[in-house]
């Protein structure tokens, strides 16, 4: 009799633990869902950028084969470049003064312009919402180490007023076509910055200059009230650069 | 205390327990009722009729220990997502806990993140600041500042970005004159970067791998972030999709903790216990403490009030600030900001096994808008950390919660205006800055609006 008392149990209790078995095994030792684990050790593949744009790093060196100077703008381009993002509110300057280059460093040809404004506009042209970043480059400087700027200090946005005859407007450029894509919309406008005898100055050939900021891209290089230097891209506006003011920076310290 | 908060922590698991708990109780249960004894017995007095019911009585506790386990899971599976607690983002008000840790023991983690570090504690030699709210502080503990730290760094022969001696980060202070660190016209390749907050942190952390893979992947090509895979310092050998810091170097926080502890206060630790350089000059001869100087495992404390952080609240809409959510989302800036997550269920282990996620972070609904994906848009900043060379101009979307608690925006805060963080977009968002920029005034203004109300 105990016999057939202990097979139907033993039965079910062999099932019953071996169901257990079976679970504890098919969950993991501790509690919960496990969090999937990245699909690849190392970085996702870089997500695709414009085509001409970002190849080279804005604050690095070129490496690349020194490449053609980039077709010269005509006034025409210019006028057109300029309408797109300023429609009226500027005029191009006359005769017309006009460079090219890859002021931003992000592999993509862009053009500064002088302009003059339209002085009945000038509450368009200084609107808080307006489509271009102002700034006087006299006042821009490049990120300071010692960080003791206070941001309400300074006129970071300078107004734009009667007396400002000359200014000069920056358009970034954007992929293959650089500023004359008309997807090529950044642009920056700048007091103290449309100097006389405008050129661009690549940055590989200022690289072999000694007094020179941390270059990014290309410069324009120019006279401003009768003192020689040149306009470059901080990362985050113009700045001039009176060679005059510069200074190296100081030697490291061994302390040992 | 910790080790007590951590084995309460475990016990409040809850139902992600049940599932094997629940089978394990099923075997004492038939051990106490010791039913074999009583079949033997009951057959001995020939009682059929008990035999019957034992019978019923097993087949009913088998087929409870085949559906438990399914009925539990599914419980677990079909747990409601809720919406995150949120702090008014003001430090009048007492609202920052999420109620990952109970208030007294807020109080504490909170005061070790204000906590102010000297010599003693290990401060230095090379740092930024001697607290962790020093930089995060405002609107309210946790939060940002103005403050930035400065990476430098060049191109080498091959085109590849090479931190600067000692590593990209310059520390801008240092106990002697001595070992201040600088940068050298070697190093042309230079940056600040914005403190971000830390606010709602602890449900960033809490969101899986899988859903920020998910997001990217939906992204259009042209917009498609970057997610990268990053060690976890508490589980060794272990990656995860990064998430934390401008260059998502960071999946865990107390991975952040550590790296942070280190990098900005000089406080070596059990994840970091080798003391950092002076411009790659040792400074062991102004290091008085012995390494690691965190003995007392503050980065745990540091962990624990981030994850207890709120989120920060949304302003109540109103006609302009629903027309600029609108328009948010139809000119594409929600494809890379991402308005909403949701975090990965209570029970879910992350951070390479070594973290649970609690039901204070589980399973909650968050509007970070942010992919935490890094993105070309144009602004560099040109370093490479733990992303690769081609991450060098990437940054991490940074998330737009809060954003009315800022004044310095983008990476470097150089930009002072939405209106003029907007323009600053290029590069990937190039067509989506231009959209906004076609807009009206009004709608301009409308966006914006939205933007401060988040």
């Amino acid at each position: 009799m105990g016999k057939r008392l202990a097979t139907p149990f033993s039965l079910l209790v062999l099932i019953s633990i071996s169901y257990l078995q079976f679970q504890g095994c098919a969950k993991p030792a501790q509690s919960g869902p496990q969090e999937q684990a990245p699909d690849a050790p190392t970085s996702v593949p870089a997500s695709s950028t414009p085509a001409g744009t970002a190849a080279a790093s804005p604050a690095g060196e070129n490496h690349t084969p020194e490449p053609a100077p980039p077709p010269s703008a005509t006034a025409a381009e210019a006028r057109s470049a300029l309408a797109r993002v300023y429609k009226d509110l500027v005029t191009l300057e006359s005769p017309p003064e006009v460079v090219v280059g890859d002021f931003n460093g992000d592999g993509s040809q862009d053009i500064a312009m002088a302009v003059r404004p339209d002085k009945a506009k000038l509450a368009d042209i200084n609107s808080e919402l307006a489509g271009w970043i102002i700034r006087d480059a006299r006042t821009v400087t490049v990120p300071d180490p010692a960080m003791k700027r206070d941001p309400k200090s300074g006129p970071l946005r300078p107004k734009i007023g009667e007396k400002d005859d000359r200014l000069l407007v920056v358009i970034h450029g954007y992929g293959e076509k650089g500023w004359r894509d008309p997807e090529a919309q950044q642009t920056f406008l700048l007091r103290n910055a449309a100097g006389d005898g405008m050129q661009t100055a690549t940055r590989k050939s200022l690289l072999k200059v000694e007094k020179k900021p941390p270059l990014v891209g290309d410069s324009i290089k120019e006279t401003i009230g009768g003192i020689s230097g040149f306009l470059y891209y901080t990362g985050a506006a113009y700045a001039w650069f009176d060679p005059r003011t510069f200074k190296p920076d100081p030697p490291r310290v061994n302390p040992h | 205390m910790l080790a007590q908060t951590q084995a309460r922590r475990f016990n409040e698991q809850g139902v992600s327990n049940w599932v094997p708990v629940g089978s394990l109780e099923l075997l004492r249960l038939m051990e106490t009722y010791n039913p074999l004894e009583q079949c033997v017995q009951a057959f001995s007095r020939r009682n059929l009729r008990n035999m019957k019911c034992l019978k019923i009585l097993f087949l009913v506790l088998f087929a409870a220990a085949l559906v438990s386990p399914f009925a539990l899971t599914s419980k677990v599976e079909g747990q409601a997502a809720t919406e995150a607690p949120t702090t008014d983002l003001n430090q009048l008000t007492d609202d920052l806990n999420n109620g990952f840790v109970s208030p007294t023991e807020f109080d504490v983690v909170k005061g070790a993140f204000e906590e102010v570090d000297g010599i003693p504690e290990g401060l230095g030699p090379c740092y930024n600041s001697d607290a962790c709210s020093q930089c995060h502080q405002t609107p309210d503990i946790g939060g940002a500042s103005q403050i930035s730290e400065f990476r430098a760094g060049h191109i080498d022969g091959g085109g590849a970005f090479v931190d600067a001696p000692g590593g990209s980060l310059i520390n801008d202070r240092a106990l002697a004159a001595a070992i201040q660190e600088r940068v050298s016209s070697a190093d042309p390749v230079r940056t600040f970067r914005i403190t971000l907050g830390t606010f709602g942190d602890g449900f960033v952390e809490a969101i899986a791998n899988s859903t920020l893979q998910n997001n990217v992947a939906a992204q259009p090509v042209g917009q498609r972030g970057t997610l990268i895979s990053v060690p976890v310092s508490e589980a060794p050998g272990q990656n995860r999709i990064g998430r934390f810091g401008w260059k998502d170097q960071q999946a865990s926080l107390l991975s952040f903790s550590g790296d942070a502890y280190l990098n900005e206060m000089g406080i070596t630790n059990r994840f970091n216990p080798t003391e950092n350089t002076s411009n790659g000059n040792s400074v062991a001869a102004f290091d008085t403490v012995p390494d690691p100087e965190d003995t007392a495992n503050d980065i745990d404390e540091f962990t624990e009030f981030m994850r207890a952080l709120r989120a920060p609240s949304r302003l109540p809409t109103n006609a302009q600030i629903i027309q600029g959510q609108n328009l948010f989302d139809a000119l594409g800036c929600d494809i890379c900001h991402t308005p909403t997550f949701t975090t990965a269920q209570q029970g879910t282990l992350i951070n390479g096994g070594a973290f649970t996620v609690p039901a204070a972070l589980g399973s909650k609904i968050i509007h970070p808008f942010s992919d935490f994906a890094l993105h070309n848009v144009g602004t560099g900043d040109g370093i490479v950390q733990n992303g690769g060379q081609g991450t060098a101009n990437q940054v991490r979307t940074p998330p737009l919660w809060g954003l009315r608690g800022r004044i310095r925006l983008m990476h470097d805060g150089e930009t002072l205006t939405v209106n003029e963080a907007i323009l600053r977009h290029g590069g990937q968002a190039q067509g989506i800055r231009n959209n906004y920029n076609a807009l009206a005034v009004a709608d301009k203004q409308a966006v914006i609006a939205f933007l401060l109300s988040i």
